[in-house]
């Protein structure tokens, strides 16, 4: 039963090779030549404008949990995409309650006023 | 294009579940119509979903469904009834207490729904991920509960815990069920009971994921040692949600673990030594530790602790023939007997949220003789006392592990019995010595329904043998 897992743990080895040796590789031949912008903090390309461990509205963590909600939507939108004509009609009948379901929770956080900003 | 075969859903045997999560689904929408000062529209609504599921029990139809994924038989529909009976008499409770507490909002009951779906799936599961399902849908639902009485710091805190804990705990089972699909290749129950591997570093793999799996569940049955959660949570949670989180996921967690013992058949006994020590463990850090309590809550709290030792004894005691009577018999008095007993301590708190102490009991006999009652039967029958409803658990427990053969269990949970009933005697005298100044607390129809239901149910199938035959005709 287990043998089935050998191609598993040989991919796990061979992504742990690549990993280590790139790095390596990268390190011991590449040219160290520290500057200040490159030894600042990574932030897509903008200066950083102080401590990330600043206080921020509470709003943005329900906009990041709605984001999920709907993320999660999506995922399962791809998939159901590519095999929409095989799973036929009852396809439909299931997906349709999977909206049904999140539209009942989105009107909820709408009347609830958490799509208001202020 | 070739079609893709869906499986296929009898609709009946999911009968129950469908009523309890579309009447969840729809209560969300209609509780946003209704003005805050009529919450109680939404409780009866709650009410009346979950009486509607009760009732539908047996028309449902026996078998497994959804691609092995869920089952429903005779003891089943015993289980269920169990859960959806606390969940309607727990509705009752919270109505009247939110009310009172100025706590009420229309998620509670929403919430209760959806938790006690997730209970029925976990009692209806027949393969791990629907066990998984059942528990975090059960689980996520009580975080919120507990954590529902807003402006109460103890609340928040008891449902942080209870978050942090029970995410810790279903990391656990997820590994093991990963573990246990790893070694066998399937995640259906009753698959697995044939693939269980003889030999070699499957084998241990196995037995691994198993364990794990158990750990998981001992989490949210309060197993000692994984039951330091339980007494914070059960203290800072609304009274109301206390009952029904210490009897439904009780219940429902105890049918997760006795599907998985079913599972392992006659290799049960690789795992037995380990359960049997964590059983007495559970009885006796259960019983003994809640001698030294003064809050009423966490006393019960640590007495559940201890009971859910009995009915891990009354599991392990009928993987032999005996069937699963006497943990299920079990599992129902310990629902009437909790029911009742935070029942009261919900209507003495009244409007206050102060947590009682034992103290609070003194002279109780003098301003409220009917709720003494009520109280003095339910600790009476948590002590094991006949003719209450919990002698005939305690009794069939104990009968059953000595047939199997563990003499020396039944002995010593004879013993932790003993030592338990030392903290319900002395609650029971306080109430009936001295005297308070106190006022005299007023009862609800609601409440009063309920407790009235409940403490007519411990002494009812307590003295009636029969109805242990009907659950023994259906459990085995």
């Amino acid at each position: 039963m287990l043998d089935a897992y050998v191609p598993l743990l040989a991919m796990v080895g061979i992504a742990v090779f690549i990993a280590v040796f790139v790095l390596s590789v990268s390190r011991i031949l590449g040219p160290q030549k520290a500057t200040v912008r490159k030894l600042a903090p990574y932030e897509s390309g903008m200066e950083p404008i102080g401590d990330a461990m600043a206080r921020f509205p509470i709003k943005f963590n329900l906009v990041a949990m709605l984001f999920i909600l709907f993320d999660v939507e999506v995922i399962f939108f791809f998939p159901y995409a590519l095999v929409y004509r095989q799973l036929g009609i009852p396809g439909l009948i299931e997906m349709g309650s999977f909206v049904l379901v999140l539209l009942v929770g989105l009107t909820y956080v709408w009347k609830k006023g958490a799509l208001t900003w202020d | 294009m070739a079609q893709i075969a869906l499986p296929s859903i009898d609709y009946m045997v999911i009968l129950q579940i469908l009523i309890i999560f579309g009447s969840a689904t729809a209560l969300l929408l209609i509780d946003l119509f209704i003005p805050a000062n009529q919450k109680k529209i939404t409780a009866l609504l709650a009410l009346g979903a979950t009486i509607g599921a009760l009732v539908a029990g047996p028309y449902s139809n026996s078998g497994v469904t959804m691609a092995n994924a869920v089952a429903f038989g005779s003891s089943t529909l015993i289980v269920n009834s169990i859960i959806l009976f606390a969940t309607a008499i727990s509705i009752l409770f919270a109505s009247d207490a939110m009310h009172k507490q100025g706590i009420e909002r229309g998620e509670t009951y929403v919430l209760m729904l959806l938790a006690t779906g997730g209970m029925l799936l976990l009692a209806q599961g027949a393969s791990l991920i629907t066990l998984f399902l059942g528990l975090e849908l059960l689980s996520i639902a009580l975080y919120i509960l507990t954590a529902i009485a807003y402006p109460r710091i103890a609340s928040e805190e008891a449902g942080l815990k209870y978050l942090i804990i029970g995410a810790f705990g279903a990391g656990f089972l997820v590994f093991g069920i990963a573990l246990t699909f790893g070694a066998t290749g399937s995640l259906v129950l009753s698959e697995i009971a044939t693939r269980i591997p003889v030999t070699g570093i499957e084998r241990s793999l196995f037995f691994t994921g198993i364990g794990l799996m158990l750990v998981g569940f001992g989490y949210k049955v309060s197993l000692v040692p994984f039951h330091m959660w339980t007494p914070d949570v059960y203290q800072g949670a609304p009274t109301s949600i206390t009952s029904f989180m210490a009897v439904g996921s009780k219940v429902a967690g105890f049918i997760a673990i006795i599907a998985l013992v079913q599972m392992l058949g006659a290799e049960a006994q690789v795992i037995t030594p380990v359960l049997m020590g964590i059983a007495v463990l559970t009885m006796l850090v259960g019983s003994i530790v809640a001698i030294n309590q003064t809050s009423l809550k966490r006393m019960l709290a640590y007495s559940s602790i201890s009971h859910a030792g009995f009915v891990l004894l009354g599991v392990l005691g009928s993987t032999q023939a005996t069937g699963l009577r006497a943990p299920i018999f079990y599992l129902a008095a310990y629902t009437l007997t909790n029911l009742a007993a935070f029942g009261v301590i919900m209507v003495l708190e009244g409007s206050e949220e102060r947590d009682l102490t034992l103290a609070d009991l003194t002279g109780l006999w003098t301003r409220n003789p009917w709720l003494t009652g009520i109280m003095a039967l339910a600790l009476l029958s948590l002590a094991g006392v006949p003719p209450t409803v919990g002698f005939l658990g305690k009794f069939l427990v104990i009968s059953a592990v000595w047939q199997s053969g563990y003499m020396w269990m039944a002995i010593i949970a004879a013993f932790a019995s003993a030592f338990a009933a030392f903290f319900y005697v002395r609650a029971l005298l306080s109430m009936f010595s001295g005297t308070t100044d106190r006022p005299r607390m007023t009862l609800d129809a609601r409440s009063s329904l309920a407790l009235l239901i409940v403490a007519v149910g411990i002494i009812a199938v307590g003295l009636m043998p029969w109805s242990i035959n009907a659950i023994a005709l259906a459990g085995s």
